[in-house]
Parts: C-alpha cells; sequence; structure tokens
C-alpha cells in the first residue's frame, strides 16, 4: 500500500507540471496551443537518450544518438531541448495565427513529428519505444520502495520549482502583460505591448516544463513510447486545467488530484470495475468529457477561480461627499496599480 | 509505372471519401464557427451503427445503412441543439467551444469502446470483380463510392445556389444577426444545417468503413488529418475549396505513400496544412459561405 501511494504520489507531480504547462500557455495566455504534449514527448526522448548510452547491438533497441551522462545533466538537456523547440514553434506558429488557426496548426505540427517518430523505427525507436531507461541516484538505495521515496522528493522538488516559477509569473508585470494581450490583444498593442513576444516566452517557458515533465516520467517508468504523446493525451490535462480553476497554480493542483488521482485511480477501487480493466478505462475518459462539459455549464472558472486584480479604491470621503470637486481630478484607473493578494 | 496508376486510382477513392467528409466539415465550420472535432467520432458510430443493425439485428442492407445515416444525422443536429447552442447563447469563448467538441467526441468515442469493445470489425461490401477504366483498376464497391460523391457533390452545389435553404444558409455563415433581421429563422437554419452536415458526416463513415478492411474507435482520428487538412487546403468554410483540396490531398498522399513511405501520407496531408496556413491561410478557393473564413476569434 506504501508503494502503491508513492507511486501515485510519484505521478501526480509529474502530471501537475505538464498541467502547469498548460496552465502557462491555455490558461494565463489563452493560446489555442494544443502542441504542448509534443514536447514531453521531446524531452522523454531526450533525457532516454541522454542517460541509456550508445545503442548496442544485443540491446536490441534502436535510437541515433546516445550517452550516459549523469543525474540531473539529461533532465536539464531535456528542459533546454524543449525550451529551444518551443521556440522553434513559436516562431512559426505564433507569428500569424490565433484562434482556431492556431489550433489547428499546432495539432499539425505535433501529428507531424509524432507521425514521423513513429515511422522511423531507428530514429528514437518508433512503434517499439525504448526501455531500460536508467533511474537516476539508484545507487543510492537498495530496496525497491526506499527509491520510491528518493524519487518522489527529486518529483516533488521539480514540481515545487515549477509552481514557484509559475506563481512569479503569473503575478510579475510580464503575467499581467498576458493577461492583457488574452483580454484584448488590440487595447494591450495600444499600450505597448508586443502580443507575439509575450506569447513566445509563455510558450517557450511552457514547452521547458512540459519536456521536464517527460524526462522525469520517462526516468520513473522506464520505458518510453508512441502512447504517452499522442493526440489524445491533450485532453486530461486540459481538463485537469479546466476543472482546477484557468490561470490558477492552486486550481490546477487541485483539477490534477481531482483528475488523475481520485478519476484516474479512485475507479479501479469500485466493485465491477477492479476485474475489467478496459471498461474502467472507457469509463475514466467519459467521466473526463462530461466534467468538463458540466464544469463549463455550471462552474466554468473551475473549482478555485482565477485571482482578480483588486484595484485600490480612492478614499470614499472623496467619492461620496456631496459638492467636492470632480471624478476627474482623481487619478485615473491606469495610475492604479492592481494588487494581487 | 502500373504502379503508380493504381496508385492514382486508389488516391480517387480515399479522395471521394475525403470529398463527402470535408464538404460537411466545412459548411458545419462555416455555417456556425464552430471546430467540430466530434465529427470524426460520429462518422465512425454510423460504422458501428451499421454492424449492429445489419449483422447483429439482421435488417436489410440499404435499411441498416438508411437508419445508420439518419440516426448520425439527428444526432449531430442535438449536438447543436442540445450543446453547442446553450453555451453559444452565453458568448463562450471559441477556445471554450473548441474543448467541449473535443469532450463530446471523447465521450462518443469511450462510449462505443465500453458498447462494442475494443476490437477490430468488418462491414465491407462488395463483390471482388473489378472493372478496368483506361488503366484504373476499380472494384464495383470503389466505383460507388466515386459515384456517390459525385453525386452528392452536385447535390450541395444544386442546393447552395439554386435554393432558398442554401441561400439562406450561406447568409448566416456570413452574418447571422444580418440574416436574422431579414427574416431568416436563424436557429431552424443552424438545426437544418447540422442535419444536412450531420448526414453527410454519416455517409462518409460509412464509405470509410466499406472501402477499409476493418475499423475500429481509432479510425476516426487517424482520418482526421486528412480530413482538416484538406478543409483548410479549400479554404475554411468553402465547399468547392474543400471538393478541390480533397482531391489534392487524397491522390499526393497516395503518391508519396508509393514513393516515399507508406507513413507519409499523413506527413504529406499536413505539411500541406502547415504551408497553407502559413501563406495563404484563406485557402486555395475563395469561401462561398462565409466573408472571413471561418474562425476569426
Amino acid at each position: 500500500m506504501t508503494g502503491f501511494l508513492l507511486t501515485i504520489g510519484v505521478y501526480f507531480f509529474t502530471e501537475l507540471i505538464l498541467v502547469l504547462s498548460a496552465n502557462l500557455q491555455l490558461g494565463l495566455m489563452g493560446m489555442a496551443n494544443l502542441g504542448f504534449v509534443l514536447f514531453l514527448g521531446m524531452g522523454a526522448y531526450t533525457t532516454a537518450i541522454f542517460s541509456m548510452g550508445p545503442a548496442t547491438s544485443d540491446s536490441l533497441q534502436h535510437y541515433f544518438y546516445g550517452a550516459a551522462l549523469p543525474f540531473p545533466i539529461p533532465l536539464l538537456l531535456a528542459v533546454a531541448v524543449g525550451s529551444l523547440l518551443g521556440l522553434v514553434m513559436g516562431l512559426i506558429a505564433l507569428y500569424r495565427m490565433r484562434g482556431h488557426y492556431l489550433a489547428i496548426l499546432t495539432l499539425a505540427i505535433l501529428t507531424i513529428v509524432w507521425t514521423i517518430v513513429d515511422g522511423f523505427p531507428g530514429f528514437l525507436g518508433g512503434d517499439n519505444g525504448l526501455d531500460a531507461i536508467p533511474q537516476p541516484l539508484a545507487s543510492l538505495t537498495t530496496t525497491y520502495e526506499s527509491y520510491q521515496v528518493v524519487f518522489l522528493c527529486i518529483a516533488a522538488f521539480c514540481c515545487v520549482v515549477c509552481f514557484w516559477f509559475n506563481e512569479r509569473f503569473f503575478k510579475s508585470p510580464l503575467g499581467r502583460m498576458a493577461k492583457a494581450v488574452r483580454e484584448n490583444e488590440s487595447a494591450a498593442t495600444t499600450l505597448g505591448i508586443n502580443p507575439f513576444r509575450v506569447r513566445l516566452l509563455a510558450t517557450v517557458c511552457g514547452s521547458g516544463m512540459a519536456a521536464l515533465a517527460g524526462g522525469l516520467l520517462a526516468e520513473y517508468v522506464t520505458v518510453w513510447g508512441m502512447q504517452p504523446w499522442s493526440y489524445a493525451e491533450i485532453f486530461p490535462a486540459a481538463a485537469a486545467m479546466i476543472i482546477g480553476g484557468r490561470a490558477n497554480n492552486w486550481g490546477a493542483a487541485l483539477g490534477t488530484f481531482a483528475t488523475f488521482v481520485v478519476v484516474g485511480q479512485g475507479l479501479g477501487f469500485l466493485p465491477g470495475f477492479s476485474n475489467n480493466p478496459e471498461l474502467s478505462y472507457s469509463i475514466q475518459w467519459i467521466l473526463y468529457g462530461v466534467a468538463l462539459i458540466g464544469f463549463l455549464w455550471f462552474r466554468p472558472r473551475g473549482f478555485i477561480p482565477e485571482p482578480k486584480p483588486r484595484w485600490k479604491r480612492a478614499p470614499s470621503s472623496v467619492i461620496a461627499s456631496p459638492g467636492s470637486t470632480p471624478l476627474n481630478d482623481q487619478p485615473t484607473s491606469v495610475d492604479m496599480a492592481p494588487a494581487h493578494e | 509505372m502500373s504502379l503508380f496508376i493504381a496508385s492514382t486510382g486508389f488516391g480517387i477513392v480515399v479522395a471521394s471519401i475525403l470529398m463527402i467528409a470535408s464538404v460537411g466539415f466545412t459548411l458545419q465550420w462555416g455555417v456556425s464557427n464552430v471546430l467540430n472535432l466530434a465529427y470524426v467520432d460520429l462518422m465512425i458510430l454510423a460504422a458501428y451503427l451499421d454492424y449492429s443493425f445489419h449483422q447483429q439485428m439482421h435488417l436489410t442492407s440499404s435499411l441498416a445503412i438508411v437508419l445508420s445515416v439518419i440516426v448520425v444525422a439527428l444526432a449531430s443536429v442535438a449536438f447543436n441543439q442540445f450543446l453547442l447552442q446553450p453555451f453559444v447563447k452565453r458568448g463562450i469563448r471559441f477556445f471554450y467551444l473548441l474543448i467541449i467538441a473535443f469532450s463530446a467526441g471523447t465521450i462518443l468515442q469511450y462510449a462505443i469502446q465500453a458498447i462494442w469493445g475494443p476490437t477490430f470489425f468488418n462491414i465491407a461490401v462488395g463483390g471482388n470483380s473489378t472493372y478496368s477504366l483506361g488503366g484504373l483498376k476499380l472494384t464495383l464497391s470503389q466505383l460507388i463510392i466515386i459515384g456517390i460523391a459525385v453525386g452528392s457533390m452536385i447535390a450541395i452545389h444544386l442546393l447552395l445556389t439554386q435554393t432558398d435553404f442554401g441561400r439562406s444558409m450561406r447568409a448566416v455563415a456570413i452574418n447571422p444577426m444580418l440574416a436574422q433581421c431579414s427574416g431568416i429563422r436563424t436557429s431552424w437554419v443552424l438545426n437544418a444545417s447540422w442535419f444536412l452536415t450531420g448526414t453527410m458526416c454519416g455517409i462518409s463513415g460509412l464509405v470509410l468503413a466499406f472501402n477499409t478492411a476493418s475499423f475500429d474507435v481509432n479510425t476516426g482520428a487517424v482520418f482526421l488529418s486528412e480530413l482538416l487538412a484538406a478543409v483548410v487546403l479549400g479554404g475554411i468554410g468553402s465547399p468547392y475549396g474543400a471538393m478541390v483540396g480533397s482531391i489534392i490531398v487524397g491522390v499526393v498522399a497516395e503518391w508519396a505513400a508509393l514513393l516515399i513511405n507508406p507513413f507519409f501520407n499523413v506527413v504529406v496531408a499536413l505539411v500541406a496544412l502547415v504551408v497553407t496556413l502559413l501563406f495563404r491561410p484563406q485557402g486555395l478557393v475563395r469561401s462561398l459561405t462565409s466573408s472571413t473564413g471561418g474562425g476569426t476569434s
């Protein structure tokens, strides 16, 4: 049971990193960037080939390059590669595309890369996938359960770093610029904000985060293939983000807990589902869909809504007292800085 | 060379299936401004329904075909009337509409999997006798598919240009408010056009399943890439563009599969999509149903 809980903890933290990445791009920025799972896959492959060493003929695996680097370097490289690919995709997609067009374009880029990786088994393992990806710091412990604790600490540390980064991003002037671009792009442009630059920055950071999630997942499961980063995997991450509360990191955490842990793992405990994995898998995905539509109808802002910027009010005596100076003399709303809690 | 001609013939068949699907998809998008990702799942639902009606309930094949197409068309209308329109009336952002369509598609896909099971099914019809048309060898069912495609394209053209319903559909696509002011019952036109596109969705799903040896719930998701490519290449909201786009995507993708690698038919279609979006986002053919070319938010 302890092992099960530890496993769920690791999955929770890695999925939360992915949901935070989605929250940055889809939630805060409001971009319909559906390509974020591409970077999950790329991060996982980068981590794998930089920690597995060169392919040997007796391992029956094929990949184009390999190196055996010590623990934190493959993950850092994954973040670097993910951010770089995010930059490339952002430069291609974000300059002119909005709305539906951006959604289709990112979906197309995801499917192109997915199909190419699938079609060339010698490139990154293709449909056979990669296995025996070494686990980091495996020499520290001897038993299975104590190693789970070690990995949980690694995942929790990465997750806390990403969470902190997101919180800083959301509350910084950059985050306010992002919200301005999301709410009214033309108005933001007239205030001197370059929407393309803000979108590109969010995409690069979000892609790096998704790549980190992929790297951790690959190192934990020790195998990686085509399924975990396919088109369908966009859906649970977006569901977790919207159910929890768009553009709110605590909401993302709660949404991840609700979708991946309660619905994802809880169904297996119900009688009738425990011995029918096919049916419980289908029911799980149906529940995701129903929950999403239900939340969008009844509570569109999610469990924990996005914090509204609170404006410092002018002293009430000035506004309310009759015969005082006209309101034109009051500072305009542009001068009043929004104060987050 | 004979291989090349054979793959051209196969490409024409794929283009016919794609044409029926993409004209319905692009009309739906143009009229109601919704990127309906559930479309491919409704297509596959038609194939499953036909399997159940014909092989489990032992109805005659023509009755099974008609019934399954009607059920899919009604499901499409219900999807619009009871799920999309309430949200649209609330003034929801396009991104959430995309998510709702994605959710509905996922629910449908996994409901199909829960009911019928994850295995492969087969509803292929027609004998193996082939007909030779100037070097192209096609089976009877493939000829029927091409015939259905040509017939429905002519019908769509006549409907859009000659009838009141077609003209009001185009009016609603270009400016719903103005159409309503001119006395068009927009909600009725919307539902009717969803019925029409739902019918095309059902037919395309059936011919897709007739043409492949076996299908499962993921057949639709695989088809989605080529469908989107054909629609975007032709210009969003433009039925004639979708016809041209389907022919290009269908035939060129089969040539790519022959010349390079079978995996490459999807890649070629999607690269065409990306290039079109980046350099000519209005598509090849100017839109008939929408002045702006679909989603602009």
